[in-house]
C-alpha cells in the first residue's frame, strides 16, 4: 500500500458499493425517492377531512397531515426494508456474494455493508418526506432536536426490520417470497397501529395491539 | 406489542404534542428488544447460508 493512502473500513466499502448499486439504476433511485412522496400527499389529503373533526382535534394533533408523518416515515423505512433482502438474494443469486466469501474479509461484513447502505438510503428518504411535510404546511412541536430524534428512531426501527427481511431472504433465497413473505409480515405491523388513524379512536383489539 | 406502533407514537408526540420522556423510553426499548431478537437471527441466518455456499 502507498504511503498516503487511506484505508476504507470494510462495512462502509461494502455499504458504498451497494449504494452505487443502486445509484447505476436510475429508475430505482427515483421510485425509491418518490414512493414515499406518492404516499405523502394522497394520504394525507384522502383523510384531511378527518383531522378536522373535534374528536380528532380533542388528542391535540395539529392537523392529519402532521399526524400522519410518523406513519409515513416509518411506513417508507419498512417498505426501504423489505427492499434489503431481496438485495442479499440478488446478490447470492449473481454471485456477487461468492465472490465477497473468497475476499479476506469476515463475512458478516457483508451483512453489515448491506444494512449500513440500507440506512443511508432511508436516512435520504426521510429527510426527503420531512421536507415534503415542511413544504405541505407540517409543522415540528419539538423543533430540529424533535424532527432529528424521528427521523433517528424510524431509521433504527427500518434497520433492524431490514434484519427481517434478510432472514426470510437467507432462509427462502428466493426473491418474490421475501417480497411476498415480508409484506405479509409489514402490513399487519403497520395497519395495527396509529399510521393511519389515532389510537383513542382504533376500535377494541387492534387498539390493545397498538398499545 | 407491536413495536412499529411504538415508533409512530413516539413521533406523533414529537411532531404535534410535545416530547414524552416516558413515551420516549418505551420506543427505545422496543426498537431495542426487537433488535437483541432480530439481529443475531440474522446474523446467524447469514452464516448459516455463507456456510453451505462456501
Amino acid at each position: 500500500m502507498m504511503s498516503g493512502e487511506r484505508k476504507v473500513p470494510v462495512p462502509l466499502a461494502l455499504a458504498a458499493r451497494n449504494i452505487l448499486r443502486n445509484l447505476r439504476s436510475p429508475m430505482l433511485v427515483a421510485m425509491s425517492l418518490l414512493q414515499p412522496v406518492v404516499w405523502l400527499v394522497p394520504f394525507s389529503q384522502i383523510f384531511r377531512g378527518l383531522g378536522d373533526t373535534a374528536q380528532f382535534r380533542g388528542l391535540g394533533y395539529g392537523s392529519y397531515l402532521e399526524f400522519f408523518v410518523p406513519g409515513m416515515l416509518v411506513l417508507s423505512m419498512l417498505f426501504t426494508a423489505l427492499q434489503s433482502g431481496v438485495a442479499t438474494v440478488t446478490d447470492i443469486g449473481s454471485g456477487v456474494m461468492d465472490k465477497l466469501l473468497i475476499s479476506p474479509i469476515r463475512s458478516s461484513w457483508i451483512l453489515v455493508g448491506r444494512v449500513v447502505a440500507d440506512a443511508v438510503t432511508m436516512r435520504v428518504q426521510g429527510v426527503i418526506i420531512l421536507g415534503i411535510a415542511v413544504l405541505m404546511g407540517a409543522r415540528f412541536q419539538t423543533g430540529w432536536a424533535g424532527t432529528i430524534t424521528l427521523l433517528a428512531g424510524a431509521v433504527a426501527f427500518g434497520v433492524v426490520w431490514a434484519c427481517v427481511s434478510n432472514l426470510i431472504a437467507l432462509r427462502t433465497r428466493n426473491a418474490e417470497l421475501t417480497m411476498v413473505a415480508g409484506l405479509f409480515l409489514t402490513l399487519p405491523v403497520l395497519f395495527l397501529s396509529s399510521a393511519f388513524f389515532p389510537k383513542p379512536l382504533l376500535p377494541g383489539w387492534p387498539q390493545t395491539v397498538a398499545a | 406489542m407491536n413495536p412499529a406502533a411504538y415508533v409512530i407514537d413516539a413521533g406523533q408526540h414529537l411532531m404535534s404534542t410535545g416530547s414524552d420522556w416516558g413515551q420516549d423510553l418505551r420506543t427505545l426499548a422496543a426498537i431495542a428488544a426487537s433488535a437483541v431478537i432480530l439481529i443475531p437471527a440474522s446474523v446467524a441466518a447469514f452464516q448459516a447460508a455463507t456456510r453451505r455456499q462456501a
